[in-house]
């Protein structure tokens, strides 16, 4: 390899896009040429700087609020709030269109096998555990004791879900909050696994007709339930699928 | 909702990428509400389950856009004042002795980046995108990626070496 061709390749290199064989060759260029190793480190010193220095910034929460609230009601996808400006169709390419158009075939192809995952409730269930970690908002009452815990759904649900203390088993309470799921009020009682989280929503079931799921896996997210006196679980997280199944039996 | 399963999680993502192009903070709320509603509405174009490219080329769309309509032809100028006279980062013999205390400087010298180099590096530097994800943002072959991204990495040095002193307070 000559310097004019190593040089062409260190920043490839340094992006981590290079493929093996040319990252032989080049490390091989480098270690015999020292103009070449300057440069390599020169331009890696400006990578990492910049990654160090800049600033990376981060919506508010209060945007994140009112992202969340005008996306509209699951049952009515397709269906957008006034937004106040209507939607510009210049901006889709002639190649947009057709990728579009690609997408929406290739779509209807694969959604038949996915029909099995896309139970609407399990969808519901994974984005409102995937929205409480994003939006830090996992508890509305945080607590390790289930006597405080418990209590607290008290007039803000009309049932009492069971509220345990794990933490024996590996599972210490974390809290609990409160989320609607397909138009109903439910409990969620938050568990811990290390550094998982473990949404268990809870509500009576005679409320809402579900079938009980197998271990679904959604999105990185498993999802697990059962029904026990009188009450649906639904427990949510990334935690391993077995750990998810020893905190569904004690539950 | 697969929505918000898929698409939520990329908000800090398409912000970023929003404030650097927008470079105004209370803009780029509006621009981000704005395609995130796009988002949802063009939500079965998806393909697979990588979002985040998909995601940004219509948040970028929707900045252009926008700054089209409220600051128009501001972003061109400097494009074509940046053009000539690129730096050579071969030629460079001294390090680029840059300090600890920079993180101002290395945002001013982004900022000061044409749009069109300035997303390249959000994009591959703050944001961590291959350059596959990227060609797909930016809607341009990866070649053209590599070749932007080091022409952005040469305006970088020279920006951050000629005003290592007391000209980059003058930023």
């Amino acid at each position: 390899m000559d310097c004019s061709e190593a040089k062409r390749l260190v920043p490839i290199s340094i992006d981590r896009e290079l493929d093996a064989r040319d990252e032989e060759a080049l490390a091989a260029h480098i270690a015999s040429c020292a103009e070449c190793r300057s440069l390599r480190q020169r331009q890696q010193e400006l990578s990492a700087e910049i990654r160090r220095s800049s600033t990376r910034h981060q919506a508010s929460a209060s945007l994140r609020e009112r992202i969340v609230a005008a996306l509209p009601a699951p049952d009515s996808h397709r269906r957008l709030p006034a937004v106040g400006r209507k939607f510009d169709w210049k901006v889709l390419t002639g190649a947009g269109v057709f990728a579009t158009a690609c997408a929406a075939f290739l779509l209807a192809i694969f959604i038949p096998r996915q029909a099995a995952m896309d139970d609407g409730l399990a969808d519901e269930l994974v984005a409102s555990h995937a929205r409480a970690l994003l939006t830090n908002h996992v508890i509305d009452i945080a607590s390790t004791d289930q006597h405080t815990v418990k209590p607290w759904f008290n007039g803000r649900v009309d049932f009492s879900p069971p509220v345990r203390d794990l933490a024996a088993e590996g599972f210490p309470l974390v809290g609990g909050r409160l989320d609607y799921v397909d138009h109903h009020l439910v409990a969620v009682v938050v568990y811990k696994r290390r550094h998982h989280f473990i949404d268990v929503f809870i509500w009576p079931a005679d409320r809402m007709e579900t079938a009980i799921p197998a271990l679904t896996t959604a999105q990185g997210y498993h999802l697990l339930g059962k029904t026990a006196d009188g009450m649906t679980f639904r427990a949510v997280s990334d935690v391993d699928a077995a750990e998810l199944r020893q905190l569904v039996g004690l539950l | 909702m697969r929505f918000e399963a898929l698409v939520l999680p990329h908000l800090d993502s398409a912000f970023n990428l929003a404030r650097w192009l927008a470079r105004d903070a209370q803009d780029t709320d509006d621009v981000v509400q704005e395609a995130f509603l796009r988002a949802f509405d063009s939500f079965d174009g998806l393909r697979g389950d990588n979002a985040r490219p998909w995601l940004l080329a219509i948040v970028r769309n929707t900045c252009f856009n926008w700054l089209a309509r409220n600051r128009p032809g501001k972003e061109q100028v400097e494009y074509e004042e940046e053009l000539h006279a690129l730096p050579d980062l071969e030629a460079n013999p001294e390090s680029l002795a840059l300090r600890a205390d920079d993180c101002r400087r290395v945002d001013a010298a982004i900022e000061r980046l044409p749009l069109e180099f300035r997303e390249v590096i959000v994009l591959r530097e703050l944001e961590d995108m291959s350059y596959k994800e990227i060609a797909v943002v930016l809607d341009i072959p990866i070649g053209t990626v590599m070749s932007r991204l080091a022409r952005a990495r040469h305006l970088l040095v020279r920006y951050l070496s000629a005003d290592g002193g007391e000209a980059g307070h003058g930023l």
